[in-house]
């Protein structure tokens, strides 16, 4: 008995003693990240979601994609996504920005630099948020169990957010390195430039402010004025970086996992055939094994179309395009072209070519399809040629929703007679917050209205 | 040293007095119990010396009787001694029960052996014949219908596959399942299922990955002695904490104590086993690869034109693909016993290899036990088990390399056996897929576990009636798994064929220590006073590492030192338990008792301030036959009643939020992590936590009645019971506006209200011919009562997209919830839109619950002289399984039904609303593609209600026929003692409206809470067993 006891106490004081911390504190996880860490995440995020779902569903309903019949494309192919199905977009919007929150509530104050990066980059979400599900928890969100219910604010309010948060994030990139007790070292889209991430703010600037063409208060020459601040050159654009680890390109990925779910889809593939070698259709779409680039028709769709080809997918590690010198110059085409302007098929065939150039990395110049004139440079061609351009970003969607350029054709095989004008609600959110507006997806949002 | 001296000089004594005696004479007999059939082990003695020997197998004795002797003295378990004439020759000598022969005793919670007469609650035994004659080598899977109150689901049947054992109905309202406590021998050891997990992967290990054990499957069936079910937490209540699921109690075998001579015993069995595979889904073999009725070898459908037309060959996938599992099992058992010491080895090994190519099963176990009886006041025992269990195992749903998922969407065009180019790459029918017969080959997974547990303990009587007991038990158990991507294998996570190593190793340590002070004492004549004081220590620590490394660079070298993209992640967890408890039993002339039980756990689990839960139990019994006249009909019945609260485990660090290391995806591929181009990323974690979280545990209330009638033969239990599941602890969804998706936290009342009724009649009962029968019936209804003020539904886990398990309130718990037909409010029809096809509701349903409506096992045990059959039906009524095997395979045009593609349909529905001819009967016919692919199919606008489908089932679970030769080892001079040969079935008959695999059958394993998934599960089996078994 007596060496019983001695064995139990034994045995009680080897293995209570160990990790005596551990038995309270998890022992796999620290409590708060470092800025480095943390503006890490959020880069890798937002990359993921302006690459991901929300990015190739867009696709689909303006035509650049079809979602053929085996699997989950399908359903974005007619129209009949799920609310179910939003909460992984939804969910990692926020989750985004509730790591921007942090790193700016715990380091912001010290580090301007990364203040002003993570101002940019939760800008960005924002966005991308709002254009997708229209009005959206901001001015209440992010609060943990303080509010559970978040009220929703309308879109118009969160556009005016998104110029708050690039403004104060222009602001911050303007301290001097002094003012930083660590510079932002590990950001992976401009190393930590502070007068790279000035320009893309301003280009970002542009595109919210443009988006807003439908509604008073419609302010082109603020436009023109962030613009001429902006990128200015497609040297400057921002890029996600991928790599061939931990961090591949997820037009790549999607490819691998779920091949040939997502196809080329005719009307655009058609469109760039109108006219002799646009040679992006080469870069745009893969031509192996079908002797040029197929597309498949909207309704009827066929695995046998090709699929994403080296502009999007090229490899584990092709860089994904966020906010480009392209985009900015088809911006300003367009407020041109509303304008009136003279230089509006200037600044066109300038976007065309830089289009071109980036898509092809150099090879195509876009000399020969960049050929509009006064005459023929009207906004419809603008945003018809930009809807071309921004194959692949999300860019794309929102301007077909807010100009209707170009006029595509119903799936008639959907489940809606018209092409979805916002995502449906995030069911999570739905059943969890009793403020929540879920409107019917075919409703538009505020600015396209 | 001493005591060794002390045995030695005994044995000389008895040989010198042997030889002294030189007068003696042979006296034999055999010893009959009141059924007429020969007792076992019974102890003969020589009145007044310390010759003795035991009885054989038959009840036969021998015994050298000196001269002078006047008396033998017979004595047996459960029968009133008896003396009779030691004079020579040859008698029979009928036994004749004790009074208190009703006394039968069982194992109750910490391994208390109580009188089954003064529980307050229900408990069933389970023998080790029984356990026997299920044939399986997983302890739990061994259980399925043998009691009420339980409800056993396998796997599949792939060696080694897990098996979940529920209790009274699952009532958690998280991911974890309800299982209860698995107890060996006193101590709670591991019988949990994990899956390896890179610290980088975002979804749910157990929807993809291949089948893993339940780790009870390192306890070997054959060293079994008995297996005591305590259902509900008044029956665990000792366990505080840790005994709200109830608990399954096992007593490994010993040797026994002999009367006299010592006794050698050893009992050897050899078992060859075959195994079919069983049901399997109904596939298509007319059309080949293609869509549009064109032939293509670019697409993964079944919709090409008919093979015998287009004089494309065809093969049989499942002809060619599935063999015949061979399992061998050997058990050497080795007992000895003397009046004092006992021991037994017991070793066994089990080699199978299963009906998927390439899996397989190896367990080596060690067990030895050994008891002693030091002194009159103190007695001391051990019992040591090493387990070696190695699997090889196969991929299984969804995963591109899964073996059903890649066998069953092959078209029939394509010859599986063809699986390998010159190069040793894998062929493929179409790109995402591997080739089934690849990914057996050459994607396994192979994992090791070494493990001991065990424990040793001491009993000392410190006065009369006044006994300490301590037991000091240990489970050590490590684990080291590979999983292989060969080259060009797709199923490597970012399925590009670059091949993919991963290593995983883990080890476990608990420590649990029991101190009991027990306490017996007669009070008065009638009154009875039993009582216990205990203090438990429990010590939980584990460790874990996953690596992995991408992109093989040498064919067919598995190091990561091989790959050029290496990943590595590590967790650890430890938790330290304290309970004091106490239990007092009131007993009035033996006929009323009333029981009251406390436990108080303190836990390291919430935080340092060493938070205390206290656990009470009462329950009190009544033999209201004693106040009866005696009569012939009735001669045993107890009421009983008893109420419980205990708890169901504590969670660690759920009090505080963390940083972690977030998953990235949008769910369609395996999205991206960290290190992020060498870039380490932190982000908070997306789940809140409430610091004042506390275990959750489990109210029940439960009566009883138990009934003996007719000398015995027919015994009746009936039990109902009413449990809560209170204080549920769930990750509570959340606004993930908040910036947070979960809130973990106390919420939530789940409600279980059942009856379980059993029944055993001996139907014959003479020398020769015993025949009986029994039965069993369970009725479990689960009901989610509240989740918290504002929410009313939560998802069990991360789920497919389309159908998840949920807890909703009004709801029994783990519905399948997801989308569904939109339908008429009065008619239920299902609306449809103006070209006919069914309308998508807008919201997700409550769409199939897989809990089943009742479960039923009808046995019967006959035997004639050697010769025993016997047989178990299984029967599960109700309780949905989500078939989305059936749904892929229709929309894929492979499924059977999908043949008849070329008609077109009309759906049973009424036109929507807002169409032209809204609310008449639907009349526009539809294609035969659509119907296949999406209305009976989960392609486009589907509702995944489509697809689920009655699980139940009525299956001949075992059946059994031996015969055992007996020798008479007193009389003749035979080697063996016994010699029996026999066969078991398992599983040969089953009926089912399944449109698939045997629907016992489980995607994500023991643990887990997703319950009734089908995704290309692995089939189960049906076996082939011949036995051989003899003693010495």
């Amino acid at each position: 008995m007596k060496k019983i006891a001695i064995v139990a106490a034994l045995a009680v004081t080897l293995f209570g003693c160990r990790g005596k911390d551990n038995l309270f504190v998890n022992p796999n996880s620290p409590v708060l990240g470092t800025s480095a860490t943390m503006l890490t995440e959020i880069e890798v995020a937002t990359i993921n979601s302006f690459e991901g779902d929300i990015n190739r569903t867009g696709s689909i309903y303006i035509q650049h994609h079809v979602g053929t019949n085996l699997g989950q494309g399908q359903e974005a192919q007619e129209y009949a996504i799920t609310q179910l199905e939003q909460d992984n977009n939804w969910t990692q919007l926020y989750a985004t920005m509730n790591n921007c929150k942090l790193l700016k509530e715990n380091f912001g104050a010290t580090r301007p630099y990364y203040d002003g990066i993570t101002s940019i980059l939760m800008a960005m979400n924002l966005g991308l948020l709002t254009d997708t599900y229209g009005d959206a928890p901001y001015s209440e969100s992010l609060v943990g169990d303080v509010n559970l219910y978040p009220k929703f604010d309308p879109q118009e309010s969160i556009y005016v957010a998104i110029q708050g948060l690039l403004d104060d994030a222009i602001t911050k990139l303007a301290t001097a390195p002094a003012d930083n007790l660590e510079t932002p070292g590990a950001d992976m889209i401009y190393a930590g430039d502070p007068a790279m991430w000035t320009k893309a703010a301003y280009t970002l600037k542009a595109r919210y402010l443009n988006r807003l063409s439908n509604k008073p208060g419609y302010d082109k020459a603020a436009v023109l004025d962030a613009l001429s601040k902006g990128i200015s050159s497609s040297d400057g654009d921002a890029m996600g970086p991928h790599d061939a680890a931990s961090g591949q390109n997820q037009w790549y990925a999607f490819q691998n996992a779920r091949t040939n779910y997502l196809v080329a889809c005719e009307t655009l593939v058609d469109s760039m055939q109108l006219r002799p070698n646009d040679l992006r259709l080469y870069y745009y779409f893969d031509s192996t094994g079908f002797g040029g680039v197929v597309g498949s028709p909207v309704a009827a769709t066929t695995t046998s179309a090709s699929p994403f080809g080296a502009y999007l997918a090229g490899g584990a590690a092709t860089p994904t395009p966020l906010v480009t010198y392209t985009e900015a110059k088809f911006i300003e085409a367009e407020v041109k072209a509303r304008m009136g302007d003279a230089s509006t098929a200037t600044t066109l065939n300038d976007a065309i070519q830089a289009s071109a150039a980036k898509v092809t990395g150099g090879v195509y110049n876009g000399v020969n399809i960049a050929t509009y004139t006064a005459a023929t440079a009207t906004l419809s061609r603008v945003m018809y040629e930009k809807w071309i351009a921004m194959y692949g970003q999300t860019e794309a969607y929102s301007d077909y929703r807010r100009t209707g350029v170009p006029k595509l054709i119903p799936n008639p095989e959907a489940a809606l007679p018209t092409i979805p004008g916002r995502f449906p609600m995030s069911q999570q959110e739905r059943t969890s917050n009793p403020n929540t507006i879920s409107l019917p997806v075919t409703t538009p949002v505020w600015w396209a209205q | 040293m001493k005591r060794i001296l002390t045995s030695l000089f005994i044995l000389m004594a008895m040989a010198s007095a042997q030889l002294s005696f030189a007068q003696t004479h042979v006296a034999s007999g055999r010893v009959l119990g009141d059924d007429d059939q020969g007792i076992i082990n019974a102890g003969v003695s020589v009145k007044g010396t310390t010759l003795g020997t035991v009885t054989d197998f038959d009840g036969n004795y021998k015994i050298n009787v000196p001269d002078d002797a006047r008396t033998l003295v017979i004595q047996a378990t459960g029968y009133a001694k008896q003396e009779v004439t030691a004079a020579a020759g040859s008698r029979v000598v009928k036994m004749v029960r004790e009074a208190t022969s009703l006394r039968e005793t069982v194992v109750t919670a910490l391994g208390i052996t109580r009188e089954k007469r003064s529980l307050g609650y229900t408990q069933t035994t389970v023998s080790s014949a029984d356990i026997e004659r299920s044939g399986d080598q997983n302890t739990i899977e061994a259980l399925a219908g043998k009691s009420a109150g339980i409800l056993v689901t396998g796997s599949g049947g792939t060696p080694g596959a897990s098996s979940q054992i529920i209790l009274r109905g699952n009532g958690n309202m998280n991911g974890v399942v309800s299982q209860p406590l698995f107890v060996v021998d006193g101590i709670p050891i591991d019988n949990g299922t994990s899956q390896p997990v890179a610290g980088d992967y975002p979804y749910d290990q157990n929807l993809t990955g291949v089948n893993e054990s339940n780790r009870g499957i390192d306890l070997n069936p054959n060293d079994i002695e008995s297996v005591s079910i305590l259902r509900g937490p008044a029956a665990a209540a000792l366990y505080g904490i840790n005994g709200g699921n109830g608990a399954i109690i096992i007593t490994t075998k010993k040797g026994r104590f002999g009367k006299g001579a010592k006794k050698l015993g050893v009992d050897f069995s050899s078992t060859l086993e075959y195994d079919k595979v069983s049901n399997l889904p109904a596939v298509q073999n007319v059309f080949v690869q293609g869509t549009g009725g064109k032939y293509s070898t670019s697409t993964n459908q079944s919709f090409g034109p008919r093979a015998d037309t287009s004089n494309i060959p065809i093969y049989d996938k499942y002809k060619n693909f599935f063999n015949t599992g061979v399992a061998y099992t050997n058990n050497l058992g080795l007992s000895w016993g003397t009046e004092n010491s006992t021991f037994r080895i017991g070793l066994g090994n089990t080699k199978n290899t299963g009906v998927v190519p390439n899996s397989q099963l190896n367990r080596t176990t060690v067990n030895f036990r050994a008891e002693s009886k030091l002194a009159d006041y103190l007695s001391v025992g051990g019992d040591f088990n090493y387990t070696n269990t190695a699997g090889k195992r196969v991929q299984n749903g969804s995963n591109l390399g899964g073996i059903m998922l890649t066998l069953l969407r092959a078209p029939i065009n394509y010859n599986v056996l063809d699986y390998q180019d010159a190069l040793g790459n894998e062929t493929q029918y179409f790109s995402a897929y591997d080739n089934p017969l690849f990914s057996a080959n050459r994607n396994p997974y192979t994992d090791v576990t070494n493990r001991v547990f065990g424990n040793i303990h001491a009993a000392l009587t410190l006065a009369k009636g006044l006994t300490l007991t301590n037991r000091l038990g240990v489970d050590q158990i490590s684990t080291n798994a590979k999983q292989i991507f060969d080259i060009s294998s797709v199923a490597d996570d970012n399925n590009d064929g670059a091949g993919q190593i991963n290593l995983y190793n883990s080890s476990s340590m608990s420590i649990y220590n029991d101190l009991i002070l027990n306490y017996d004492h007669k009070l008065s004549k009638d009154v009875d006073l039993s009582g216990l004081l205990g203090f438990n220590y429990t010590y939980d620590g584990s460790q874990s590492t996953f690596s992995r490394g991408r992109n093989i660079q040498i064919p067919g070298i598995y190091q990561l030192s091989n790959t050029n993209d290496l990943y590595a992640s590590s967790l650890e967890g430890y938790s330290r338990g304290q309970g004091a408890f106490g239990q007092v039993t009131l007993g009035y002339k033996s006929q009323l008792y009333l029981t009251a039980t406390g436990r108080n756990d303190w836990t390291s689990s919430y935080g340092r301030n060493g938070q205390s839960f206290f656990y009470p139990n009462a329950d009190l019994a009544w033999i209201f036959t004693d106040v009866l006249p005696k009569n012939s009909i009735l001669n045993y019945g107890k009421i009983r009643a008893a109420y419980a609260d205990a708890g169901t485990g504590p969670v660690g660090y759920l009090n505080h939020i963390t940083f972690t290391q977030p998953f990235i995806t949008d769910g369609y591929t395996n999205g991206v992590g960290f290190p992020y181009l060498g870039n380490q990323g932190f982000g908070p974690s997306n789940t809140l936590t409430d610091v004042n979280i506390k275990p959750q545990h489990v109210q029940s209330k439960e009566i009883g009645l138990e009934l003996r009638m007719f000398h015995n033969r027919v015994t009746f239990e009936a039990t109902g019971y009413y449990q809560l599941t209170l204080d549920n602890i769930i990750p509570l969804p959340i606004a993930p506006s908040t910036g947070f998706s979960a809130y973990y936290t106390n919420g939530g009342t789940s409600q279980n209200k059942g009856i379980e009724l059993a029944l055993s009649i001996d139907v014959l009962k003479s020398k020769d011919f015993k025949w009986s029968v029994y039965g069993n019936f369970t009725m479990d209804r689960s009901k989610v009562l509240s989740i918290n003020p504002q929410v009313s539904n939560i998802p069990i886990g991360n789920g497919f997209s389309d159908i998840g398990s949920y807890s909703i309130v009004g709801q029994p718990v783990g519905v399948f919830y997801g989308t569904a037909w939109e339908r008429d409010s009065t008619s239920g029809k299902i609306l449809v839109d103006a070209n006919g096809k069914a309308k998508v509701s807008a919201e997700s349903k409550v769409i199939g619950n897989p809990n089943p409506d009742w479960t039923m096992g009808i046995g019967s045990n006959f035997s004639y002289k050697g010769l025993s059959f016997s047989f178990l039906w299984d029967i599960r009524h109700g309780g949905d399984v989500w078939n989305g095997t059936w749904a892929r395979l229709n929309r894929l045009g492979v499924g059977a039904e999908t043949v008849n593609r070329d008609q077109t349909y009309t759906i049973d529905g009424i036109y929507a609303p807002g169409t032209p001819k809204a609310g008449q009967i639907n009349s526009t016919p539809v294609t035969g593609n659509y119907y296949y692919t999406t209305f009976q199919g989960d392609g486009g606008n589907f509702a995944v209600e489509n697809s689920l489908q009655d699980g139940g089932w009525v299956r001949l679970r075992s059946v059994n026929l031996s015969y055992r030769f007996t020798f008479n080892k007193t009389t003749t001079h035979n080697f063996f003692d016994y010699l029996e040969v026999g066969f078991t079935g398992k599983n040969l008959l089953l009926f089912t409206d399944y449109k698939g695999v045997d629907p016992e059958t489980s995607l994500t394993g023991a643990t887990s809470a997703f319950r009734g998934y089908d995704y290309f599960n692995n089939p189960g089996v049906k076996s082939y067993l011949i036995n051989v078994k003899l003693g010495l």
